[in-house]
């Protein structure tokens, strides 16, 4: 919680945030903090392309 | 646990050589927990923290990572499970903290949950992440004060996810399943309005609006039977599912 609160103490100052997502330097698909829902919806459809579901297994008989 | 430890996790970068040691071991896992909702976070620097890296396995896997883990000079292993308490290891690989558990309250099993996990790729290497519907069910389901920030990043994704299916899948069932389990998930027998009018934007196939006719709130059902208007059958089959609501 303490992380937390330098957090938010930082967003107050207007700096950067001590612990940031860690996955921010690493998806390059994310968006501003004020994004509308369809820049979300985008950023989605962008984090799909490296984000892999698991396939259901198919079988014929 | 030093201090220093406790602070390490700021990129998720520094845990790939890990990750792909696991990997390379052959081990079934899944990224639990904090570090996993963030995988799921679309916003910059979305609020949420995690120190360390939570990874849920079977238990017979646990042991084996156990065994693994103390043979590899750079991991240290600090703490084991104990009868009679949470089935729980703790790994320093470096000075980042590594929790292995085999449950967590509110998540399927183990198995299923590594079965279900989504793979997010990290400079290449693809990594499990627990699915966001299996992680939105354990947050609902503990619910701490911490949590609330989780859910609410959980649910914007899900929710992108519920409209970009609509927009994409052409399997009826497939193209419903995420917003049934949505509903499951958080209690519902409405959606939200604004996520149903998004979905009502979309439709594309009659099960949809059969599906719509029972799931959207009050003040959208009108717009359901516009959408049916064409085809005097099925609006009529959307007028007993309304009568039955």
């Amino acid at each position: 919680m303490e992380q937390r609160a330098a957090n938010a103490k930082a967003k107050r100052e207007g700096r950067p945030m001590p612990y940031p997502n860690p996955w921010d330097g690493v998806d390059p698909t994310k968006v501003s903090p004020d994004a509308s829902d369809e820049e979300i919806l985008q950023s989605y459809r962008e984090f799909s392309k490296i984000c892999r579901k698991r396939e259901p297994k198919r079988f014929e008989i | 646990m030093p201090q220093e430890r406790a602070e390490a996790l700021r990129d998720l970068r520094s845990y790939r050589p890990f990750l792909e040691q696991l990997e390379a071991a052959g081990y079934e896992f899944a990224i639990i927990g904090g570090c996993a909702v963030a995988a799921y976070g679309r916003k910059m620097g979305e609020e949420i923290f995690s120190a360390d890296l939570d990874l849920i396995v079977s238990g017979s896997v646990l042991s084996d990572i156990l065994a693994w883990a103390r043979r590899q000079p750079e991991i240290e292993v600090t703490k084991t499970p104990q009868p009679r308490s949470v089935p729980v290891a703790v790994l320093f690989w470096s000075d980042l903290e590594v929790n292995v558990l085999t449950s967590s309250t509110g998540l399927p099993d183990a198995r299923m949950v590594t079965d279900m996990a989504r793979e997010v790729g990290i400079d290449g290497l693809y990594v499990p992440v627990a699915d966001p519907f299996d992680l939105l069910a354990n947050k609902l389901t503990v619910r701490r004060e911490k949590d609330l920030p989780h859910i609410e990043v959980l649910k914007r994704f899900v929710e992108a996810e519920i409209v970009a299916t609509f927009e994409t899948e052409t399997l009826p069932r497939r193209r419903l399943a995420p917003a049934r389990r949505y509903l499951e998930i958080f209690g519902l027998d409405r959606l939200p309005e604004d996520l149903a009018s998004q979905l009502l934007d979309r439709v594309q196939v009659p099960s949809d609006l059969r599906f719509l006719a029972s799931s959207v709130p009050e003040p959208l059902t009108s717009r359901v039977c516009e959408k049916a208007a064409h085809d005097a059958d099925l609006l009529s089959e959307i007028e007993e599912i309304f009568a039955r609501r």
